[in-house]
């Protein structure tokens, strides 16, 4: 099946992850990145119809808990993963608990598991 | 009748008288004739031819029994007729004066009788008569007998006797005895009339003797006794001892005495004062009291110590007994003695307490010997005054009890100290087992916090370090993604070969990204959460954490149940316990070939986890320390020892338990349970 009409985004501040996020995902899907939350709230503006979201956890001004909670008032039918490089921590857990974030990921990328993911809720 | 005229011949005369004045005297013949003690009678041609009433009177024989018929022979004691013919032939012969003319005659009756006669020749009826009178002198002649035989008697008694016996006259002696004789070796004609009586008085006593001699004679004295000096004939001196007494001899002053010789007892006696004077000297001399006395304790005889130490002077003892000296303490005393004394005759060192004259009391070491002396029983008694050191004694048993009080209170004293401080002692053990329970409960709360703190920091920074360092990783993991998806994309490039150290940088990664979440898994933030918690994977990543610690040669062994459930706990406490309990194990293999084996099982409602090793072991002494903190047996810098401390309070507050067992130098396992199921109290 074709997921190139399925819009994913991913924000994180670190250009590289973008990039091999895009390299390693747009295969399949059309990966929309972001430099920043804000950014990422401006291309949802943009792109309604992007179905998941992917965010860094650590990133400047607004990171990904805020970026999220802040893009879920919003868009509430998305969507929403962390990608960190941390151990779960306290703002992720009580984000998967209050039902903000679907799932944690963990930085490097397990792709598999990515996949599984977004194929599960796509 | 012409023939009787006075002449010296009484019977004569007194015919004279009658012849002459018979008208005169015819009443005084008559008076004589009839005289009853008187008898005469006439005789002629052998044959009475008179007898006078006192005749019959005197034999027995009236006057017709006698005249005509009886003859001088009839009536005579036959031993007495010579003497009688003796007589008769005298006076034939005109002998007047003779003493023999006492006869016996045989009375009447038979009786003896002593008679005297005194015949004359006559003339009568114109032939030759013998005329004469005859008194009874049977009683005279018993007297003269009897002064007889007592002049024998005494003089026999004087000559035989053991006494001396002397007299003297005008400084002569005029008789001695033998014994007197004896006494000063002389024989009895050398003194009698002879020898000077001073010559037997020792020139000593010449003037004693010659004084006494004269008092007697010049009868100022009349008998005395006394002792002098007597000198031997040998010249020797003796003793003697007179008794003499004056009296007439010859009508005239005369000393008659007896005298002893004394020498002997004179001898005895000085010895015997000498003696008694040692005795004397010896008794005075005693240092120790010394009393004699009778049995009732009457004192006969006190030395000058007795008197010395009683105060006493000698006459105010004597005669008395200590009773009535007040000397006695206790009546007991005097019974007790006179008992001992009764039984064994004898008391020896026996303690007695007295009370001297002046009242003071004295203690003595007290001995008695009962002894027999001239038919009285006397006791010897001695005394050792022990005063001072019994006062001595006393004082030390008065200081031996008072320090004895002494002790006694001051241990009771410190008894009671010592109970109130073994009291503040308790309290103060107490106390310090409060404080070290607090110490304790403050070193856990306090390792608990450095530890808690540490693994805040910890967590901080491990976190940032595990985001930053999973960034870059994420690039290489995501390079070489994207690289194998480029060769795979564009083949004509030995994929292969690229795939092989593609797998290379991937290993890489994923180990750098394991080892950075161990450290996240470690460091979790919110120590009292808990989430769901696979075991076998904690030890996984402990393992994997450790892994650059372990030595190459370490076996690992891993026995980890495929069905271990999923406990709900504090990931992050457990990983702390798994790594200090791998570490202790990685340490005490050290460096010969070792094994670590790491096993998992469910138990009912539990998990067990086991963590063998076979490193060097603990030893028993140490074992039961393990879990107390801060107990290290590791080199300063390698261990805190904490390590333990805190597993054992993790395990605890999971409500599960640890144990460790060793064999040391052989093995250490340490087992470890946890609930299944959380129970509801955390």
């Amino acid at each position: 099946m074709d997921n190139k009409g399925n819009k994913i985004l991913y924000v994180d501040d670190e250009p590289m992850n973008l990039l091999l996020f895009k390299a390693l995902i747009g295969k399949k899907y059309e990966v929309h990145t972001a430099a920043s939350g804000f950014e990422g709230l401006q291309l949802l503006e943009t792109n309604p119809d992007i179905k998941l979201v992917f965010s860094d956890m650590k990133m400047p001004e607004m990171n990904g808990v805020d970026f999220i909670t802040e893009a879920k008032k919003i868009h509430k039918d998305k969507h929403y993963y962390i990608v960190t490089g941390y151990e779960v921590n306290n703002d992720i857990n009580n984000a998967i608990n209050a039902g903000l974030i679907s799932a944690s990921l963990k930085k490097p990328f397990n792709l598999d598991l990515i996949f599984k993911t977004i194929e599960k809720d796509l | 009748m012409e023939a009787f005229k006075f002449s010296s011949d009484p019977i004569k005369s007194v015919f004279n008288i009658f012849k002459h004045r018979k008208h005169q005297f015819s009443e005084l013949f008559k008076s004589i004739t009839e005289n009853p003690l008187v008898g005469v009678y006439i005789l002629q041609d052998n044959k009475f031819k008179y007898v006078s009433e006192g005749w019959s009177i005197i034999t027995g024989y009236s006057n017709n029994e006698t005249v005509d018929k009886m003859e001088t022979l009839d009536i005579i004691v036959p031993d007495d007729i010579n003497s009688l013919k003796s007589y008769v032939n005298k006076r034939m012969s005109g002998v007047i004066k003779t003493a023999d003319s006492q006869f016996r005659i045989i009375r009447k009756d038979g009786e003896q009788a002593y008679v005297k006669v005194f015949g004359n020749l006559i003339n009568y009826n114109g032939k030759k008569a013998v005329a004469g009178i005859l008194i009874d002198i049977t009683q005279q002649h018993a007297i003269e007998q009897e002064l007889k035989d007592n002049a024998t008697k005494y003089k026999s008694l004087v000559e035989n006797s053991l006494v001396g016996v002397y007299l003297i006259q005008d400084n002569r002696f005029r008789y001695v005895n033998n014994h007197f004789c004896e006494i000063f070796g002389y024989e009895c004609d050398e003194i009698v009339d002879i020898l000077d009586p001073p010559l037997l008085v020792h020139d000593d006593d010449k003037e004693k003797v010659a004084n006494n001699i004269k008092r007697r004679l010049n009868g100022e004295s009349g008998s005395l006794k006394y002792e002098f000096k007597g000198l031997r004939k040998d010249n020797s001196t003796i003793y003697v001892q007179v008794l003499g007494t004056t009296m007439i001899y010859k009508n005239r002053a005369a000393i008659m005495g007896t005298l002893i010789d004394t020498t002997d007892l004179k001898l005895a006696e000085d010895a015997l004062k000498e003696s008694e004077h040692l005795f004397q000297i010896l008794l005075n001399l005693a240092p120790y009291p010394i009393s004699v006395t009778d049995e009732s304790l009457r004192h006969l005889i006190v030395n000058k110590s007795y008197c010395n130490i009683f105060k006493i002077e000698e006459v105010d003892v004597l005669g008395k007994t200590p009773h009535e000296l007040n000397f006695l303490d206790e009546e007991k005393y005097y019974s007790n003695i006179k008992e001992m004394v009764l039984n064994s005759n004898r008391v020896d060192n026996w303690e007695l307490a007295l009370f001297n004259n002046d009242g003071e009391k004295k203690h003595f070491l007290y001995s008695c010997i009962k002894l027999y002396y001239k038919d009285s029983t006397l006791i010897m008694n001695t005394f050792i005054d022990v005063t001072e050191s019994k006062i001595t004694q006393e004082e030390l048993a008065r200081h031996r009890n008072n320090l004895e009080i002494l002790v006694k209170d001051r241990t009771d004293e410190l008894n009671k100290r010592n109970q109130e401080l073994n009291n503040s002692n308790r309290l103060l053990l107490e106390q310090k087992k409060n404080l070290e329970i607090t110490l304790k409960n403050l070193h856990t709360a306090q390792q608990q916090l450095i530890q808690s703190e540490k693994m805040a920091s910890l967590g901080l920074l491990s976190a940032g370090i595990a985001h930053e360092i999973n960034n870059p990783l994420n690039f290489i993991m995501g390079g070489s993604l994207a690289i194998e998806n480029y060769l795979k994309e564009n083949p004509g490039n030995n994929i292969v070969e690229a795939q092989t150290y593609l797998n290379a940088i991937n290993e890489g990664v994923n180990r750098t990204a394991d080892i950075v979440s161990s450290l996240n898994h470690y460091s979790r933030k919110n120590d009292m959460e808990r989430t769901s918690c696979q075991i076998n994977n904690i030890l996984n990543n402990c393992l994997t954490m450790l892994k650059s610690k372990i030595d190459s040669k370490t076996e690992i062994i891993k026995n980890l149940s495929p069905t271990l459930p999923n406990i709900n706990a504090n990931e992050g406490q457990l990983h702390q316990v798994m790594l200090n309990i791998i570490n202790n194990s990685i340490q005490a293999i050290d460096n010969h070939t070792g094994k670590i084996q790491l096993a998992t099982k469910v138990d009912d409602d539990q998990i067990i986890i086991e963590i063998l090793d076979n490193g060097k072991g603990i030893s028993k002494e140490v074992i039961n320390n393990v879990f107390d903190p801060f107990y290290t047996t590791k080199e300063p810098g390698e261990g805190t020892g904490l390590g333990l401390s805190i597993s054992y309070n993790i395990i605890k507050e999971h409500n599960g338990t640890i144990k460790i067992n060793s064999e040391p130098g052989e093995w250490t396992c340490i087992e470890i349970t946890l609930p299944i199921k959380e129970t509801t109290n955390g």
